[in-house]
């Protein structure tokens, strides 16, 4: 895999994991943020506040140290889709609500809040691309080193 | 002899007859005095006071004034109001807060995304960005708070200090709050409980990722299982770093209240507000201000005015039981204060509110104009 892919996850990672300690910390607050979207039903919300800020960390964590990458980077692809729907759906629905993405802010969502998981999910794509080309142009001796990228697992 | 230790006895076991079915007759009263206490208000508070500066432009001088006084240096809410520094008509901004702490010789640091941890290991008083009523969704307030070994203080306004759980006040709290007086050594124990946290939180994350082998590059669904059990460690690591379970329920139904609560308050008319006003079961709460239900209000009712915090009102209503059907009205029709207290009353486990779409006013006119019927 290329290093611009490494940068790229790199920092679709990182955003991931400031994003998703931000709210681990106040999970409440999260729980009101997405109630704010008016998607979910609220009882779903308490835990699924805390455990959608845990995926971010884990994901986060995941994409930074280059471990379950080829999953996380699917996921990660997949939550930003989600976002921006949300996101676009709120603004639609003439809802001035503030997008929840780093934590608690007074700002309404704006074109700037949506560009946010568009680029990250650009950068997603971008990766997945490039980790697909690069998996498909194995070579027989690749695969042996590929083979303990998740985890500290011994190749047979 | 004999005769008259007969009449003393008969006059003894007729004092004991009088005195029993005296008392017989007292155990069969009483359930007829108690049938006259069962209007629900009896069990309310015979006097309360609602506490109001704790609204409005003026909560930042106050919280800044607590958290000054809790460090020794004399400050008054009056004060900062001459000085015009704190007390416009928007309420205070945090680096008007931080202008009239440096005034008074404090020190205040600006900090935001506040964990429960940096608020206990500051050890300092913290002005912290808070809603002002749970049922709205704006952090429009500011009150000073403190972690202790007992748990977390909160100085709202003048109202004595009241200790609540650290779910309780998270799920109030914007992240946004003043280190008050943060020498070095706060600002230090600050970053340090703030980057322990994340650490402990990301090295839970790592470890989980990298414990058990597995063949990566066979299946990618084995990599989402890996990812889950490693959210679930992340959950629970969370959970114990950041929060406690004590308040955790409660927390989230503060936090959601805002959105929860609209379908569960029920909407009545004149009929309905008549026969809270006369029927000894339904509780009628007048939501208008404190002067205002000094000047007059309806037969029966009792004020939670919509300034009440969640906190006080939880207080007034404690021994009041959660299926009294309550009707609360405010000034007119065209008033919102009603709609706040049904509010609050649902998120306090009420099951039975309903707003009262005539106020006061049309209550009044309503009642005149049946009196000019009657007399005609």
């Amino acid at each position: 895999m290329g290093r611009v892919a490494k940068v790229l996850e790199g920092m679709v990672g990182a955003a991931l994991l400031y994003s998703g300690l931000n709210h681990l910390v106040n999970p409440f607050q999260f729980a009101a943020m997405m109630a704010a979207y008016e998607l979910l039903p609220l009882p779903s919300l308490q835990y699924l506040s805390i455990a959608l800020a845990g995926v971010m960390v884990s994901l986060g964590v995941a994409l930074l140290s280059d471990t379950c990458a080829d999953a996380a980077i699917r996921m990660a692809l997949l939550a930003f889709v989600v976002f921006t729907s949300a996101q676009l759906f709120a603004v639609v629905s003439g809802k001035e609500i503030s997008c929840g993405c780093f934590g608690y802010s007074n700002q309404p969502i704006s074109l700037t809040s949506i560009s946010i998981p568009v680029v990250l999910g650009v950068f997603s794509f971008a990766s997945l691309v490039m980790r697909s080309r690069s998996s498909n142009a194995f070579k027989p001796n690749q695969r042996v080193r590929e083979e303990g990228r998740c985890g500290f697992g011994q190749a047979k | 002899m004999a005769p008259r230790r007969k009449e003393k006895l008969l006059g003894s076991a007729g004092l004991a007859g009088v005195v029993v079915g005296t008392l017989f007759g007292l155990s069969l009263l009483i359930p007829t005095l108690k049938a006259d206490d069962d209007d629900v208000r009896h069990v309310l508070p015979a006097t309360w006071n609602w506490t109001q500066d704790t609204q409005g432009p003026v909560c930042g001088v106050y919280a800044v004034c607590r958290a000054l006084n809790l460090l020794e240096i004399a400050a008054h809410p009056e004060e900062m109001w001459n000085t015009k520094v704190v007390a416009h008509r928007e309420g205070s901004s945090p680096l008007e807060l931080i202008e009239a702490i440096e005034q008074y010789g404090g020190v205040g640091e600006l900090r935001d995304s506040m964990s429960i941890l940096e608020l206990f290991a500051v050890a300092r008083p913290v002005i912290a960005n808070v809603r002002s009523n749970t049922a709205r969704s704006l952090y429009d307030h500011w009150v000073c708070v403190c972690g202790t070994s007992d748990g977390l203080v909160v100085y709202d306004g003048s109202k004595p200090a009241r200790r609540i759980s650290p779910g309780e006040f998270l799920a109030s709290f914007s992240g946004i709050g003043i280190v008050v007086d943060a020498g070095l050594d706060s600002r230090n124990r600050c970053m340090a409980a703030r980057w322990i946290g994340f650490l402990i939180i990301v090295a839970t994350a790592w470890l989980g990722l990298r414990w058990w082998a597995v063949e990566a590059s066979a299946s990618i669904a084995r990599q989402f299982i890996r990812l889950l059990i490693v959210t679930v460690a992340v959950v629970l690591m969370a959970a114990w770093v950041f929060s406690t379970h004590e308040g955790l329920k409660q927390g989230y139904r503060i936090a959601l209240a805002p959105y929860s609560t609209s379908d569960r308050v029920m909407q009545g008319g004149m009929a309905t507000l008549e026969q809270a006003s006369s029927s000894e079961d339904y509780l009628l709460v007048d939501a208008r201000t404190a002067e205002s239900f000094a000047r007059g209000s309806l037969p029966r009712a009792v004020n939670i005015p919509v300034y009440a915090s969640y906190y006080e009102t939880r207080e007034f209503t404690a021994s009041l039981a959660r299926t009294t059907p309550i009707v609360v009205f405010c000034e007119s029709e065209r008033c919102t204060y009603d709609d706040h207290v049904a509010h609050l009353l649902v998120q306090l486990g009420f099951q039975n509110v309903t707003v009262s779409l005539p106020g006061y006013r049309e209550y009044v006119q309503s009642q005149l104009r049946l009196n000019a019927a009657v007399i005609e």
